[in-house]
């Protein structure tokens, strides 16, 4: 899978969130980090082919005053043109998915309705959902960073492997995909290491298992229901 | 919990502290947290199948 993350930060070297999830992406094939802040001048020729090339489009950007950067607004103003991004016969983006990774200095706690916040992250993201919707393109449930500097190791370790699987899983909330991507990426390092190929094959096993026992669960409610 | 899974818990948690780069031992970190959920849907799928067939209602 190809994705294009498209992050909007003006600000990105001092930015220990954006510089750790460089990092994350560096380790994903097929990845390409696309900083719109650096783009100048801006080729809108050039920046569709990269649109166009990618399977997956991620918009990556800190939340400063309830939305994204201005650099974000811009680049869609000048690149997401009619005739490429929508189209009475259809835009270019129709059957690609889109991502949103979004950052705060706020407890997660704080964006939903009675929270500190007062507004909920979807209402906050819906013009992504009217963006996407119109322009043919499936929407992933937002990965949500919250307070970046108070996560522990153990978290840290845990949000660089979950943005690395949003970047290319199928449906990044889907356990069953989660555990292909784990699966896949155990059997890689397997090649090197007998201990990770055995773990790899028991892990298969056991997902096998359950999905044998899901089948099972499935047809004895489908029995109860006749 | 069962011999498989404190097995693979005990390798992942030994490759995440043996891992000489940063990519290496957050996966196996996480990876550690994945077995422990996918051990937590095998027995509670297997505990609904179990249920699902001592259903009193269906003897």
């Amino acid at each position: 899978m190809n994705t294009l993350i498209i992050v909007s930060h003006p600000t990105i070297a001092d930015s220990p969130t954006q510089q750790f999830l460089k990092a994350s992406a560096a380790g994903v094939k097929g990845a390409t980090w696309h900083h719109l802040d650096e783009i100048n001048p801006l080729d809108v020729a050039a920046e569709q082919a990269l649109i166009q090339a990618a399977d997956r489009l991620i918009f990556e950007f800190p939340l400063y005053w309830y939305q994204a950067p201005a650099s974000l607004h811009q680049w869609l103003a000048a690149v997401w043109t009619r005739g490429f991004a929508y189209a009475e016969t259809g835009g270019k983006l129709t059957g690609k998915t889109l991502g949103l990774v979004v950052s705060y200095s706020q407890p997660k706690q704080a964006y939903q309705i009675g929270g500190s916040e007062g507004v909920s992250m979807s209402t906050l993201l819906s013009p992504y959902q009217a963006l996407a919707r119109k322009t043919g393109l499936t929407l992933l449930a937002p990965l949500e960073i919250a307070q970046f500097s108070y996560l522990t190791e153990e978290q840290r370790a845990h949000l660089f492997t979950r943005y690395q699987q949003y970047l290319t899983v199928p449906q990044p909330a889907r356990f069953a995909d989660q555990a292909a991507w784990f699966l896949a990426e155990l059997a890689a390092r397997g090649k090197a290491d007998s201990t990770a190929a055995l773990m790899a094959s028991t892990l298969a096993e056991r997902q096998d298992q359950l999905t044998s026992l899901r089948q099972t669960i499935a047809e004895l409610r489908e029995g109860e229901a006749d | 919990m069962d011999e498989t899974t404190k097995w693979l818990l005990d390798q992942a948690n030994t490759l995440a502290e043996q891992s000489k780069d940063y990519e290496d031992r957050a996966f196996f970190t996480a990876l550690q947290a994945f077995i422990q959920e996918q051990a937590t849907r095998l027995d509670q799928a297997q505990g609904e199948v179990d249920g699902r067939f001592w259903d009193h209602r269906r003897w």
